[in-house]
């Protein structure tokens, strides 16, 4: 990489009032690190690169596919079947050999979020999955590095920046300050079960660079703290200011042990639990007493449960009620067996290794489908 | 009083793109009668937002306020 950068590439850059040699300067001595080569990735990285930030590392370990084509336009219809990151590098350099570009063609994970995050100023999320998003959230939390946040949903995109103070008696918000507990990602849509309009990452994307280069050079005014949800069918947009969560019930891990311990696929129900028990498990454990079930459904969802003893507490007031729960061995029930995940990691947080908690299976409707099957 | 609630993402599939609700005093009493009402929402997380600030505890509602629901999305 040259030492300096080239005035004549950067000309239009350098006229702009408020950016100036000092704002391409702070570029080209800054390290991005986008998360996610995708439709959001392709567009920011393009225009980072572009613009002139000194060090971009990528983080994907996908192959590029044809229906990735039409809205990751770093990637040729000849690059099917090669690294993502690899070609997305390749590309940026022939936009702009001054940059440098590092690859890290492997999933992020607990293992090595830390010392790939460590090495960057700024980090961009354009991954597709709640169980990365919370992952990389929580990684710059401890890191205390600026995330630059995207999201699309079928015509709607969403940006913001976690986990950065203006001034220092800010206070931070981070994605658990908005969504404390993730929705399953069985349950939510993403590009490859709802679809994608192609251009919509692409303005996201770069808006993410725009933000990124905003709080890198400090012109304007950064989405810091504001979610901005744009909607390309009709062009509205919509702005939330965000603010912090009470920290004392919080489900974020308390530092990089617990953050290494921490089972993010479980945590968004993309894998089978670790704390689940099945329907026979169950049965056997009815015949002792020394446990508790719980029924964590609002009161009046149906069918009730009249084949055993259970105490009624709703999830949504599970923290008010802790004291509610006495046994060392507590199973949580629900409809299907989703919203005791939820539950579960609530009451991990409040009594730690003190009980045991489990879920069932299934939840209430795999019990009475086979309750009444055999019975 | 009434409020004409804004909805976004994926809650318009369980919703509606608008919603009317009534009879509501607090961002609590508002959650549960959503949750009531259409109790795929219970599964699906979503903020609110009163008057474009994120509410992260329960807060009364005044007959000015305007509301917003919004879903995470993973889209990338």
């Amino acid at each position: 990489m040259k030492s300096t950068f080239s005035k004549d590439r950067y000309e239009r850059q350098l006229m702009l009032k408020n950016f100036g040699e000092a704002g391409q300067q702070k570029l080209f001595e800054s390290k991005v690190l986008m998360i996610g080569a995708g439709g959001l990735g392709c567009s920011a990285l393009a225009y980072l690169a572009a613009a002139g930030i000194g060090t971009i590392g990528i983080v994907d370990h996908d192959t590029v596919s044809l229906s990735n084509l039409h809205r990751q336009i770093l990637y040729r219809t000849e690059d099917i079947g090669a690294f993502k990151s690899e070609r997305a590098a390749s590309f940026l350099k022939g936009i702009n050999p001054e940059i440098s570009t590092l690859i890290y063609l492997e999933k992020l994970t607990t293992s090595n979020a830390f010392d790939i995050i460590s090495d960057y100023d700024f980090v961009i999320d354009g991954t597709d999955n709640f169980a990365t998003k919370y992952l990389i959230n929580d990684a710059c939390v401890l890191l205390n590095k600026a995330l630059i946040f995207g999201a699309i949903s079928e015509y709607e995109g969403q940006v913001t920046i976690f986990n950065y103070k203006k001034n220092k008696q800010d206070e931070s918000v981070n994605y658990r300050d908005v969504f404390p507990l993730p929705t399953s990602q069985s349950t939510a849509l993403n590009c490859t079960t709802a679809g994608v309009l192609g251009v919509l990452p692409g303005i996201i994307g770069s808006m993410m660079a725009n933000e990124t280069i905003k709080l890198i050079t400090g012109i304007g005014e950064a989405l810091v703290n504001e979610l901005f949800t744009y909607n390309a069918l009709d062009n509205s947009s919509y702005q939330i200011s965000l603010k912090a969560r009470k920290k004392e019930h919080s489900t974020m891990p308390k530092d990089r042990k617990s953050f290494t311990e921490m089972d993010y696929d479980f945590f968004c129900n993309t894998q089978p639990a670790k704390d689940e028990i099945s329907l026979d498990k169950f049965n056997q454990l009815l015949l002792s007493n020394n446990f508790e079930i719980i029924d964590i459904r609002e009161k009046d969802e149906i069918p009730l449960i009249t084949e055993f003893v259970c105490k009624q507490i709703p999830l949504s007031t599970l923290i008010q009620n802790e004291s509610m729960i006495q046994a060392q061995t507590v199973v949580i029930i629900c409809q299907s067996g989703k919203r005791s995940r939820e539950a579960i990691l609530v009451l991990q947080s409040i009594f730690k290794d003190s009980k045991k908690i489990i879920s069932l299976e299934g939840g209430i409707m795999a019990y009475k489908k086979a309750f009444y099957k055999n019975g | 009083m009434q409020f004409n609630i804004q909805i976004f993402g994926q809650l318009c599939e369980v919703i509606g793109k608008q919603l009317i609700v009534e009879n509501i005093s607090d961002t609590d009493t508002l959650i549960q009668t959503l949750n009531t009402k259409y109790p795929a929402l219970v599964e699906l997380k979503y903020l609110v937002a009163v008057d474009r600030n994120l509410v992260t505890e329960n807060i009364p509602l005044t007959n000015k306020s305007s509301i917003a629901i919004m879903p995470a999305f993973s889209g990338g």
